[in-house]
This record gives C-alpha cells, structure tokens and sequence, in this order.
C-alpha cells in the first residue's frame, strides 16, 4: 500500500486520508514526504497535523526535517571546507585520538522532535560523547 | 543506550551532548524508542538517535565490521574544539559502563579546565591528588601520589 502511494496522484492519497482511523498511515506519509520532498511534502505534513489532532493528540508532534539524503562522512577539501566523502574512495578509518574528529551529517530520530539531519560540526563549542552502537533491538 | 540515557541528567549538567549512531535507519530508531527504549528510561531518550546506512561514518571512525555489516560498539569523546580525547570500543557481547565514560569525561574538563597545567593518574576523580607535570615532579611522584589513590 505504501509503495503505490509513493507513485500515486495527490487525490488517491487523499482518498486513503479519508478512511481514517489507521494510525499507521502518518508514518508512511511522512516517509513519502522524504522521498518526494517539494510540495508532497508540504501536503504530508499537513495532513499528519490532522491525524495527530485526531488520534495521537497527546503525543508530541514530530517534524519530518529529512527531506533529502544525509551527507554522510565529511572531509576536509580546502581549509574550512568539507565534501561528502563518498567521492573519494577507499574509505579509510581517519579517527585518531588527539586528531580532530571527522565531520559528518545523518539523519536522526530525536525523541519528541521528529526526523532531522545532524551534523557533528554544529556541536563544536561543547563536549561530545558519539556512541556507535551495532543495531536497535540488540540486547546489551 | 538506555544507560547512557539513564545518566543523561549528571551528563547534561557537565555540558556534554549524546550522539548515538548505529547503521538502522531513523525509522527503525523511532520505532525500537517507541516499542521498548522509552519504557526502560522514564521519559525516553533525551538524545539524537543517527542513522549510518551502510557505515559509512562508521567505516570513518574504524567502527564498521563489513562482515556483520555493522557498527560495534565504539565510544568517542570529542572536546569542543572537535578533537577526539578518548575512543573505547568493544565487540557486541559486551556492553560500556556509562559511570567509566563520566569519570572520564569529568578528568578531560578538568585537564581542559587547568589547560594542561594539571594532569590526572590513574582512576582519578574529582577530589582526588592530580600531578603537575614538569621538571621538578620528575622521579617523584611517588612522593604525591600513591598507587592506592587510583581506587
């Protein structure tokens, strides 16, 4: 159902708005939102502020911000500047204590807040403790 | 991660942010936050949750294991000036110990505190002798510091 939605027209997604009362459909709006992005997304959005006054009002309303693919690693071009590393091959470990951290951005899920993109330079200034962990529903 | 979170306050209260990062996607991370993590920390995760699809910033870091096709377990602390301080990282089976990552976190911001005039032995925690490296202490640091300091 999610995946002729992606190709469907602006009507049939309104349509399945109509029948209501599936609590899973926001989800999947908002993922086609990121998929599509432009003025999909703007209808997306929408209609998930609709659902959360209808079932969910006592959630907190979450923001779809990752309307395009994570750059990635990050690293540096010039002085200051950085590229996605995805251009320059092979992938390399590069962190090194006392060396400065290699810059990325990823998508995220902060609870409460939604789907945003994170960029580890926009923490320069405070200390950061990044913890890589092998997977959700792992069980350490 | 729901230790790391259940510390998050004392964490909060030192200025330090969480970034946690695995190769799932931010929906699955949604979804395992939703299902379990936020009934095993009262209020949830207060911090990001990053995804890595196909390690690739875990490939960066030395965390990614191809075969798996997954990031273990790999802990960096970042100062802010952006420079890694200190990296810990463990096979899957084994989980960290959260009150390690404060104790250590607490001895880095006070080296930082003192610019590097002050230095921290082994174990040390706040309260405890720190040594002031130079010339004079040469030799002697048994004079200020005994083993038994490190417990």
């Amino acid at each position: 159902m999610g995946i002729s939605l992606t190709f469907g027209k602006l009507s049939e997604v309104q349509n399945v708005n109509a029948k209501g009362g599936d609590v899973e459909m926001p989800k999947r709006r908002e993922f086609i939102a990121g998929v599509v992005g432009g003025s999909v997304g703007l209808f997306a959005s929408a209609s998930t502020d609709a659902s959360v006054k209808g079932g969910m009002a006592n959630m907190p309303q979450e923001v779809d911000a990752c309307v395009r693919p994570a750059a990635g690693p990050l690293i540096p071009k010039t002085a200051g500047e950085t590229q996605p590393a995805k251009e320059v091959a092979p992938m390399v470990p590069l962190a090194r204590v006392g060396k400065e951290a290699p810059d990325f951005e990823a998508t995220a899920y902060i609870p409460g807040e939604g789907f945003k993109l994170v960029k580890l330079s926009d923490y320069r200034g405070k200390w950061v403790v990044l913890c890589f962990y092998p997977g959700d529903f792992t069980f350490v | 991660m729901a230790a790391v979170a259940a510390r998050y306050p004392k964490l909060k209260e030192m200025g330090v942010e969480v970034l946690a990062i695995s190769t799932d996607s931010r929906f699955s991370h949604k979804i395992w936050h939703e299902i379990e993590l936020s009934k095993m920390v009262e209020g949830g995760i207060p911090f990001p949750m990053l995804s890595d699809p196909g390690g690739k910033i875990g490939a960066v870091y030395g965390v990614y294991d191809e075969e798996a096709g997954v990031d273990i377990r790999g802990r960096f602390i970042i100062d802010p000036d952006g420079i890694i301080q200190a990296a810990e990282i463990l096979t899957p089976s084994v989980g960290r110990n959260p009150d390690e990552l404060i104790r250590q976190l607490q001895a880095f911001q006070h080296v930082r505190a003192t610019k590097g005039a002050e230095v921290t032995p082994s174990g040390w925690r706040p309260g405890k002798p720190t040594l002031k490296p130079g010339p004079d202490l040469v030799g002697k640091v048994w004079q200020v510091w005994k083993v038994e300091d490190s417990f």
